[in-house]
């Protein structure tokens, strides 16, 4: 809700930047514009961010960094992957998304298995 | 010139320990490891060995520097797999007679290797993996087998490739922990005959312990392994055979102990062993090994 306000503020400050540079003739347009680009890119991708999901999942049979790359690039080859990132001690495998993208077990599963090994439980 | 260096060793380790199926963990052997499906794997070792025990008269004197590389890649979870390609140079000085001395080289690519290995069983568990997979491949004539010098054709130990095509297999067997790996090796090449000259068949057992020297205590941050690694090689090899004959001085037993390192990151593997024989009952004459040093890289694409 809050990243929506926000995308929401940022769009009404472009609106007003719009009306000023209608209105009159000192303002530098560019240069409102780009501020206001900028300010709505961070907010759209500060809102992106929290949306995100994240998964965790235990990976057995995995017990050396060497192989926990091969389990990354499957994982990061699935849409919507945005990060991937191994614990070799928990045996886990952290997965953020894009935006709010799910993705399915069952193609997590794959992607595991793809790499040779095999997956405990997805939270 | 009788091929008399054309003993085990060299064969052993000229021909086929430089270009073993050398893939993950081990440094002189294969493992039972994954490549993950639709992934390479990169692996480039470089190499030197000595061999100056010469029993016989001739003082032999044999060095080979090298170079092998190692393609491997994913076709399903369970299938791999691999390419080897070996480039030697290898120098032999001898002294036919007393007071000469006489020295004989030849550079070049070896004998290149293509060999599948596929994954029958694999126990998974928490920071725990053990698997066993079996592999079959062949040895290509793709190193020269008729290079000559100035005093004629080469023996055929000497030479860059055996000039025949031979077929390999084995089986792999692979345990590993976060704290270490273990792993064992059995395989056996059929060496076929080329030039009128047949190599011994060679059985190789193999086993490698690495022990994670650091870090000692593995954290969320944990990125890199230093394994200890102790490796054990051993190798029979039957007698060649030349135009039908026996070669009385070659083939024999050797077994070969090995500490390396070994650093293990996500992407890439950097390690270094020395091989020492402990045991050489070589038949006849055959010229004994002093040590082989191998230092290379791995790389995850």
């Amino acid at each position: 809700m809050s990243a929506i306000l926000a995308t929401r503020i940022a769009a009404t400050f472009i609106e007003q930047k719009a009306e000023e540079h209608m209105t009159t003739s000192k303002t530098n347009p560019r240069r409102s514009f780009l501020l206001a680009g900028i300010l709505l890119a961070s907010l759209s991708f500060g809102a992106t961010s929290a949306m995100a999901k994240v998964y965790t999942i235990w990976v057995d049979g995995l017990a050396c960094p060497f192989c926990s790359y091969g389990i990354e690039k499957q994982l990061s080859k699935l849409p919507g992957v945005a990060t991937v990132k191994t614990s070799i001690k928990a045996g886990t495998v952290t997965l953020n998304t894009k935006g709010n993208q799910k993705i399915a077990e069952a193609e997590l599963r794959a992607a595991v298995d793809r790499a040779g090994f095999s997956v405990r439980k997805i939270k | 010139m009788k091929p008399v260096i054309g003993k085990a060793v060299l064969a052993g380790l000229c021909v086929f320990g430089v270009s073993a199926p050398v893939l993950a963990a081990p440094q002189t052997f294969n493992t039972a490891l994954p490549v993950a499906e639709g992934e390479f794997i990169f692996r480039q070792q470089f190499f030197a060995k000595k061999a100056d025990k010469d029993p016989g008269p001739t003082n032999r004197d044999v060095t080979v520097l090298g170079s092998v590389s190692v393609l491997g890649y994913g076709i399903n979870r369970d299938l791999s797999i691999f390419g080897v390609l070996p480039v030697l140079d290898k120098t032999l000085k001898v002294s036919p007679v007393p007071a000469t001395r006489v020295k004989r080289s030849t550079r070049g690519i070896g004998d290149a290797r293509l060999f599948a290995r596929y994954t029958v069983l694999s126990n998974n568990g928490p920071g725990r993996s053990f698997r066993i997979a079996p592999f079959a491949g062949i040895e290509l004539p793709t190193g020269k087998n008729r290079a000559s010098d100035g005093l004629g054709t080469l023996p055929a130990t000497l030479q860059l490739g055996s000039g025949s095509w031979d077929p390999f297999a084995g089986v792999v067997a692979t345990l590993q922990t976060l704290d270490y790996q273990i792993d064992a090796q059995a395989s056996y090449k059929l060496n076929t005959k080329a030039n009128g000259f047949r190599f011994g068949d060679e059985l190789r057992l193999d086993a490698s312990l690495q022990y994670r020297l650091w870090p000692g205590e593995l954290t969320e941050e944990t990125s890199g392994f230093l394994y200890g690694v102790l490796e054990g090689n051993f190798l029979y090899q039957e007698k060649n055979r030349n135009n039908g004959a026996t070669l009385a001085n070659s083939g024999g037993t050797q077994f070969l102990a090995s500490p390396g390192l070994q650093y293990v990151t996500r992407r890439w593997i950097a390690e270094a062993i020395v091989q020492i024989p402990l045991v050489q009952d070589l038949n006849g004459t055959a010229l004994k090994d002093n040590y082989t040093v191998r230092a290379g890289f791995r790389v995850n694409f």
